[in-house]
């Protein structure tokens, strides 16, 4: 290895290192490659700038990307958990926009959140609302696409859109959102027990939306989400359903052909 | 309209940046939060300047598509990590060809750093030590970009926090080998000129007669914040603030030796967007002290380019 990427490696190790160490403690070999200023900054305390912004920036990004998680436990304790999230899944992407993909997953492995069990869900649907924005455009389909179509449509096979995600909570999501984000100081509670809920997030004329499905409404969906045809996530429902369904959920914008 | 680049021919080629006016009004960076005021007030402002990475979605895109209707755009990579000993991140150099394609813009500038390390990105420029084989390092990166992207890029002076023993080329000697054997411009950022004097006590005179004034293609001005720690004080370049004083009197001292288009960048504790356009007012007004711009430019609204 050169010794460029032998420094490189080196100073990337110590951006990333446990902060709780000394400052000073940084690696001989890297130490003694800054340089020294006599009655200035320590070569620690230099490298510390950049450590700070590496975690804080990361944090503040998946702050922005998580909102209603925020707002439910407090900043303080979403910003240790996301300082502890940037530790061990730091970005492959250097679009800062698609970081924190792996969020929800963490919270739900994270054992200091027992009793929160339904933060990753909320999580979920924080990063389904952003993808909602941003993800990128592909053709949905719409109904006179399906117009167009023809007499057999039982074969059709359809994927979610890009911006679109499926979620579903055995609590009361929304709910636990609107409390979160409430302006604070309203004497309202959620229910933890109410029930869960089941959502088709969305981009809807540019914006994110979501459409409340009720248990055939996810059935449905869920088969074609799986590349189930047409035809056979049909029967998995009423037939005089049928037509309410497709209408109103698989040609919201939700989905694409397979 | 592209040329394809390659040495050794490469700065004598014909590029789309040749044709850019050193005389083009200040511009500023467009920024999410400003993009509702921006089309409703269109400010006559000479420029926006994108960061790259955060137009690589398809509504990203969109804004930057419909700002380029009113306004010259310029690409601003920040996450090439052109000075990262490993390979560069191919899909997303892909990504910023992409980019380039569908903009067109008028400049497209990455950094003298490097922020990735292992595949994974630390999202902040880090400092590089001037050293040969960092040089070698950055010019195989800046052809394999230019290449790619078939056109000449620039290259920006970073502020830093830290220098290297094992430094042995002044800053300004570093950056005229790199422009000189990568044939790429350099975007000069005077604030982080000033910031490094500050921390480093590296002299921006210095600079400014050791690098071939004709390579220069853009200069930037910033804000900065200076933090007290126990025994020291370290000027921070956080894009969060006006221009100081100091910067300003160095870019007056700068307009000497050089004459190219002007950014006011401001990142963080963003204020209203009238606020960024009185700096880029008075950016013109040194320019046109220094005789590099028409009296009026600054002030007369640019034509649609399309």
């Amino acid at each position: 290895m050169t010794g460029l990427a032998v420094l490189q490696r080196s100073f990337a190790a110590a951006l990333r290192a446990d902060p709780a160490g000394d400052y000073g403690m940084v690696e001989g070999g890297l130490a003694q490659a800054i340089a020294a200023t006599s009655g200035d900054l320590t070569a620690g305390q230099r490298l510390g700038i950049y450590r700070n912004h590496h975690r804080l920036s990361l944090a503040a990004a998946l702050a922005a990307h998580y909102p209603s998680v925020r707002a439910v436990i407090g900043d303080e304790a979403f910003d240790q958990l996301a300082l502890d999230f940037v530790a061990q899944f730091p970005p492959r992407d250097a679009r800062l926009a698609c970081y924190g993909a792996d969020f929800a997953a963490f919270l739900a492995a994270e054992t200091r959140l027992s009793d929160l069990r339904y933060l990753a869900d909320v999580a979920r649907l924080d990063w389904a609302l952003i993808q909602a924005q941003i993800a990128d455009d592909d053709r949905a389909v719409l109904a006179p696409d399906f117009a167009a179509f023809g007499e057999d449509l039982s074969a059709i096979r359809f994927r979610l859109h890009p911006a679109a995600t499926l979620i579903r909570s055995y609590y009361p999501l929304l709910a636990i959102r609107h409390l979160a984000l409430s302006a604070e100081g309203q004497a309202e509670t959620v229910d933890l027990d109410a029930g869960g809920c089941d959502l088709l997030v969305l981009r809807q004329e540019g914006s994110p939306a979501w459409l409340i499905l009720d248990e055939e409404a996810r059935t449905f969906l869920s088969a074609l989400e799986m590349g189930i045809p047409l035809g056979d996530a049909a029967t998995l429902v009423a037939t005089d359903r049928l037509p309410q369904l497709m209408a109103r959920y698989l040609l919201s914008g939700g989905f694409s052909l397979m | 309209m592209n040329m394809p680049l390659g040495a050794p021919d490469i700065r004598r080629a014909p590029t789309k940046i040749d044709q850019v006016s050193s005389t083009l009004p200040t511009g500023i960076g467009l920024r999410a939060a400003h993009h509702a005021a921006l089309f409703q007030e269109r400010p006559a402002v000479g420029f926006l300047e994108i960061h790259a990475e955060n137009y690589m979605t398809d509504l990203a895109l969109r804004i930057a598509l419909a700002a380029r209707e009113h306004w010259s755009i310029s690409v601003h990579g920040v996450g090439l990590s052109l000075g990262g000993a490993e390979p560069l991140d191919r899909d997303h150099l892909s990504r910023l060809a992409r980019l380039v394609a569908d903009i067109e813009p008028l400049l497209v500038s990455e950094h003298i750093a490097w922020c990735r390390q292992d595949g994974v990105y630390l999202n902040d420029l880090l400092p590089l030590p001037y050293t040969e084989e960092a040089l070698v390092v950055l010019i195989d990166h800046v052809d394999e970009v230019q290449e790619k992207l078939g056109r000449q890029i620039l290259m920006e002076n970073p502020s830093t926090y830290l220098a290297f023993q094992h430094t042995t080329l002044s800053e300004g000697e570093f950056l005229a080998e790199l422009a000189r054997r990568s044939g790429c411009g350099l975007l000069l950022d005077v604030n982080n000129l000033y910031v490094n004097q500050r921390n480093h006590g590296l002299d921006p005179l210095r600079t400014f007669t050791e690098i071939d004034a004709v390579t220069v293609k853009e200069i930037h001005l910033a804000g900065y914040h200076e933090v007290v720690r126990d025994q020291g004080r370290i000027l921070i370049d956080d894009h969060g603030s006006p221009v100081s004083d100091a910067v300003w009197s160095l870019y007056g001292t700068a307009l000497q030796h050089f004459a190219a288009p002007t950014l006011i960048e401001w990142d963080s504790c963003l204020p209203a967007l009238d606020v960024l356009v009185a700096e880029a007012r008075q950016a013109d007004l040194y320019r046109q002290d220094a005789d590099v711009m028409p009296a009026t430019s600054g002030m007369t609204a640019l034509e649609p380019r399309r």
